[in-house]
């Protein structure tokens, strides 16, 4: 809450002749400085001096002082009700919320949902007591990774978690953004069952069936055509497209609905979306085995490797969520086990790393059938990654991979054809890097030179934009 | 929820309402002078017919989802009653057989005898590009509205003996900008100039201001319409009102309550729940029919235990039903769960505890409801206030900022300030490409308005030749999750993103309309362009031809309404009686008819008491 950004000159602007008073940080006397001038200037009489009245209200509420930064007068209303009322609100909202995670634990969420009723329901909407039932559900449930859908779904309606200028919002901005991700998630993971389900089936809807099937079910479900074989290769551009596309926004969503979806089905979409992937073997300078990797061993391979990426990638996500020891997820690797404070020292130190313009994240050597690229540059600074976004002859990298865990290379060998490596990261943050460019002509070691194009650090919001409103 | 229109005793007999123009009301209003006033505090000044100062008029107009009401200050609030001698107006239309247009009770009773030539609850349909029909002509929301308008402002200036050019219309605070351009609209197609749109909680909030000058603190308006629910929490004292948050729910009232009962009817007597568009028993469509039992039955349950509802079939069958208090408590479980949330939310904002309020008032017909009021009661602790009708509170408030936009002396010491209910912001994205837009708030809900703020953004990308800014209103995180208002192009010098600002501001004034205008700086001169229409609005050509074409009709002269309910009411009676009874009101109602024609004021008004006579008979005699 603060003045009219355009007006914002910093502390001190106040204009207190609209105020009718000294300056002055008591709260109480500049309410009842407003109020009088109020009746002289009010919104019907003269809109525009009330304007400037009520600039100037908000922003000597907003100058520090000693009984500033209350809520911008409320007279009648006190923060809490009764002085003891705090401390008891506590204690029952914690009985509540403990009730509520047992049947979560127990796997009935129609339990849970009745508990968390209950409890909210005997007070009024708005008490202290609800609010600290809802600080501490946002606190210590709703982003646990063994929650169902359903209950998940039943505390952000209970609790309006949607609203993004809500109470939540306000008390808690990562969690809650966090919590508006995972809802992003849930809500799209549902638009896919039901695409999926559709009867008439729109053009997606082959696809979405096949993302959801089950094991070793998932080719059939493709168009005809095939995942690896047919007349025309497989699937026709249009197709891989739209595969490309489900996988790529399930790729945005992964970190919360990732495991719920098969390992092989979704190397094997990934090959049919994507033709064979270019990763190779580590024996690939064994000449024999390089030169006539048959395409089966090659997938065998990817497998291994798309599907470690994805456990890391589900180890990564368990680094955000709580981790409770009772959830039924599978334990892969061990990234993100790792205590706060060393991973973020170490995260930003990789991360700086990565910024310097003459460290190059690929390593390039000569290898038979042309240049062995090799990430381990990144692959040294994962901390700070958590997706390598590559591609070859094109500006934009086109193919995504989850950072590998510990001891698992990345590299390929392009092939003499190909003269343009891009590489460009995910940091942790969520953010996007630069597209890094490494031409091959020639290049016998390091890069021929970076390039600035893209967006400079993936800026989230959009830049230069002066806040006057911090949220 | 709807209190029944029209004692059909009290209307017959008199023949053309002997008010006319210039004369004092022929009945004895049912408020206004001489009934209720305002507290003393407020009075002062001399009585003046033709308004403060000098002033003409300006009148105060609920237009309620199902009910409508006119106001006026004339040292004191002044309900104005209609042409019936009602102050409660249904908000309902109908197309006559000539081509004239009926509004109110009669057009009420002809919702079950004509329904594809009449229209209600299309307060629902503001703001969109709905066409409603109305026999072979379709009509948009705020055209039905303007006939109501119309009705009201002629009963106003029957009521004052002067004409009248402006009216305060109230909306509910949650209405969308779109909504409130179009009940603006309305008022401007009956002809008026409405320079203020009013929030409904806040117009309550006024209303209840003035009748209680004493009892300072927060206080929560709780206000359940026919169609919405809004809750608004005020600051009040000394004669200022401040609103400090509002929230509610466009889609929730007391027809949800009535839809309620007409599918539990269905299920406990083992139909299906009729169609609107099937033929019914006696050729009326069976929904409209379920739907007035439905309506009888939940106010039966005001006073009693249970309510018996019965719904003659096609095949000649009667379903039957019992309503229980019990059985209606657990169909409209749902419903009260969604009040729960608005009052959170405003509660919330405004940073006020429940404990802390001072006051909970009930606005709103549906709050007559013993649910309701048991509801609020349990929500909040403690007993909400009602004194004043919950049926007229709002348009008393209306009144109120009539009498302050005419600056009557005496509410020369009250003031209202009032807020934006919605975030309004713009679209912008993350990154590059096409990553779902993210909304960035400019002005954020609850801001006191009038307000005007500025955000500062980029093109996304470098070089752009022009920029879409795109407006949008709503909480959630992202745009398509939002409502859009719409949206403008701004040319650019192509540059660096980094080297090119837009400074986009917008301006809510204070009946929360909507002002946009984006600039940049190019080559050091501004560019600035204002969007002021909704995206359904009509372009201005097609809003003069609708004007016009609208002029055109006619509405039902006011001199003759009270015969004219007479007639809908006979019409809608014959077709529900069985019998001897129906055979004589057939007959009445054919005498009477003649006697129309015939247009002698003795023999019209005779024949006027035999059919009240006979729709008596009929009514009581009736397929219960």
């Amino acid at each position: 809450m603060s003045a009219d950004p355009s007006r914002a000159d910093g502390a001190g602007a106040v204009d207190w002749d609209a105020l009718g008073i000294a300056p002055t940080g008591d709260a109480a006397a500049l309410r009842a400085a407003y109020r009088a001038r109020l009746r002289e200037v009010g919104p019907d009489r003269d809109p525009e001096g009330f304007q400037r009245l009520r600039a100037a209200y908000e922003a000597a509420l907003a100058l520090p002082g000693p009984a500033a930064g209350s809520s911008a007068g409320s007279l009648g209303g006190s923060p809490g009700g009764s002085p003891g009322g705090s401390a008891d609100a506590g204690a029952a909202a914690r009985a509540a919320v403990a009730e509520l995670d047992a049947h979560r634990a127990a796997g009935d969420p129609a339990g849970a949902i009745r508990a968390l009723d209950a409890a909210l329901d005997a007070h009024p909407p708005g008490s202290a007591a609800a609010e600290a039932i809802e600080d501490l559900v946002l606190a210590e449930v709703a982003l646990t990774r063994a929650l169902s859908p359903e209950l998940f779904r039943h505390l952000v309606g209970r609790f309006d978690w949607r609203d993004a200028g809500g109470r939540a919002a306000r008390a808690d901005p990562e969690r809650h953004a966090v919590l508006l991700d995972r809802l992003a998630a849930e809500d799209w993971l549902e638009a896919l069952r039901r695409d999926a389900a559709a009867p008439g089936g729109g053009p997606d809807a082959p696809f979405a069936a096949a993302l959801l099937a089950p094991h070793g079910r998932a080719g059939a479900m493709l168009p005809p055509g095939g995942p690896n074989g047919g007349p025309n290769g497989g699937l026709d551009a249009a197709g891989r497209a739209r595969l490309r596309a489900l996988l790529d926004a399930l790729r945005g969503h992964g970190r919360f609905v990732l495991h719920r979806f098969d390992g092989a089905t979704l190397a094997l979409l990934r090959e049919a979306a994507e033709g064979p992937p270019l990763l190779g073997d580590t024996r690939l300078d064994d000449g024999d085995a390089g030169a006539s990797a048959t395409g089966r061993r090659r997938w065998g391979w990817s497998f291994a490797v798309t599907t470690l990426g994805i456990v890391s990638a589900g180890a990564i996500a368990r680094a955000f969520l709580n981790n409770r020891s009772d959830t039924a997820g599978t334990s892969g690797g061990a990234p993100g086990a790792a205590p706060d404070a060393r991973t973020a020292v170490a995260a930003a130190r990789a991360r700086a790393d990565l910024a310097i313009p003459t460290l190059s994240w690929v390593e390039l050597s000569p290898a038979p059938g042309g240049i062995l690229v090799d990430f381990a540059p990144l692959l040294a600074r994962r901390a700070a990654i958590t997706e390598i976004h590559y591609g070859t002859d094109a500006e934009e990298p086109g193919s995504v991979l989850s950072t590998p865990a510990e001891g698992v290379p990345l590299r390929f060998v392009a092939g003499p054809e190909t003269s343009l490596v891009t590489v460009r990261v995910r940091f942790r943050d969520g953010t996007l890097s630069a597209v890094r460019r490494y031409p091959l002509r020639g290049a016998a070691g390091g890069p021929a030179g970076r390039s600035a194009g893209g967006s400079a650090g993936g800026a989230g919001k959009p830049p230069p934009a002066t806040e006057g409103k911090a949220r | 929820m709807a209190r029944r229109p029209g004692r059909a005793a009290a209307a017959p007999g008199r023949g053309p309402a002997a008010g006319g123009r210039g004369g004092a009301p022929a009945a004895r209003p049912r408020s206004g002078p001489g009934s209720r006033r305002a507290a003393g505090r407020y009075r002062g000044g001399r009585r003046d017919r033709a308004g403060t100062e000098g002033h003409p008029l300006i009148i105060g107009i609920d237009l309620g989802t199902t009910n409508s009401l006119v106001a006026v200050w004339r040292d004191g609030v002044e309900l104005v009653p209609n042409a019936l001698g009602e102050v409660l107006t249904p908000s309902v239309v109908s197309l006559d057989r000539t081509g004239e247009i009926v509004v109110g009770a009669a057009a009420r009773e002809r919702l079950s005898t004509h329904p594809g030539m009449t229209a209600a609850a299309f307060k629902r349909h503001m703001g969109s590009a709905r066409r409603i029909p109305l026999g072979e002509r379709s009509f948009r929301a705020e055209e039905l509205s303007s006939f109501v308008i119309r009705a009201l402002r002629s009963d106003a200036e029957a009521y004052l003996g002067a004409p009248v050019e402006e009216a305060v219309i109230t909306v509910p605070a949650y209405f969308s900008d779109a909504q409130r351009r179009a009940t603006r609209q309305a008022g401007e197609l009956a002809g008026l100039r409405v320079e203020r749109v009013l929030n409904e909680p806040t117009a309550a909030a006024l209303a209840y201001g003035l009748a209680e000058p004493a009892g300072d603190g927060p206080v929560l308006v709780f206000d359940l319409g026919g169609g919405t629910f809004d809750v608004s929490v005020l600051e009040m004292g000394d004669g200022i009102m401040e609103v400090r948050a509002t929230a509610g729910d466009n889609f929730l009232g007391g027809e949800d309550f009535d839809d309620a009962v007409c599918a539990w009817f269905a299920g406990a007597a083992g139909i299906p729940l009729p169609d609107p568009l099937e033929p019914g028993a006696s050729g009326q469509p069976l929904a409209a029919r379920l739907r007035r039992e439905a309506e009888a039955a939940r106010r039966r349950l005001s006073g009693a235990v249970e309510a018996e509802m019965a719904l003659p079939l096609p095949d000649g069958r009667t379903a039957r039903a019992t309503l229980t208090t019990d059985a209606f408590a657990r169909i409209g479980e749902p419903l009260l769960e969604r009040l729960r949330r608005p009052i959170a939310r405003a509660l919330s904002d405004s940073r006020i505890r429940p404990e802390a309020l001072a006051h909970v008032v009930l606005a709103g017909g549906a709050t007559r409801m013993p649910l309701v009021r048991r509801e609020a009661a349990r929500l909040f602790g403690r007993l909400p206030l009602q004194r004043l009708d919950p049926d007229e509170v709002v348009a008393r408030g209306a009144a109120v900022q009539a009498g302050l936009k005419m600056r009557a002396a005496a509410l020369a010491e009250v003031v209202l300030t009032d807020v934006a209910p919605y975030t309004l912001g713009v679209e912008v994205s993350e990154g590059q490409g096409d990553l779902p837009g993210r909304m960035l708030p400019v002005i954020e809900r609850n801001t006191v308005i009038p307000a005007s703020r500025v955000q500062t953004v980029s093109p996304s990308r470098d070089f752009q030749r022009a920029a879409t800014v795109r407006v949008f209103q709503g909480e959630a995180r992202l745009v398509r999750d939002n409502i859009a208002l719409g949206e403008f192009d701004l040319p650019l010098a192509p540059r660096r993103r980094e080297e090119q600002s837009i400074e986009v501001r917008f301006t809510y004034d204070v009946n929360g309309i909507l002002e946009v205008s984006a600039k940049a700086e190019a080559d050091g001169a501004t560019r600035r362009i204002v969007i002021r229409h909704g995206p359904d609005a009509p372009s201005p050509e097609e809003a003069e031809e609708r004007l016009a074409a609208l002029a055109a009709i006619k509405l039902h002269p006011r001199e003759a309404a009270a015969n004219r309910l007479l007639l809908a009411r006979g019409e809608r009676l014959f077709e529900e009686a069985l019998g001897p009874a129906r055979a004589a009101l057939g007959e009445a109602i054919g005498a009477f008819e003649a006697a129309l024609a015939g247009q002698d004021p003795g023999t019209i008004e005779a024949a006027a008491a035999r059919l009240a006579e006979a729709l008596r008979r009929a009514a009581a005699e009736g397929p219960a």
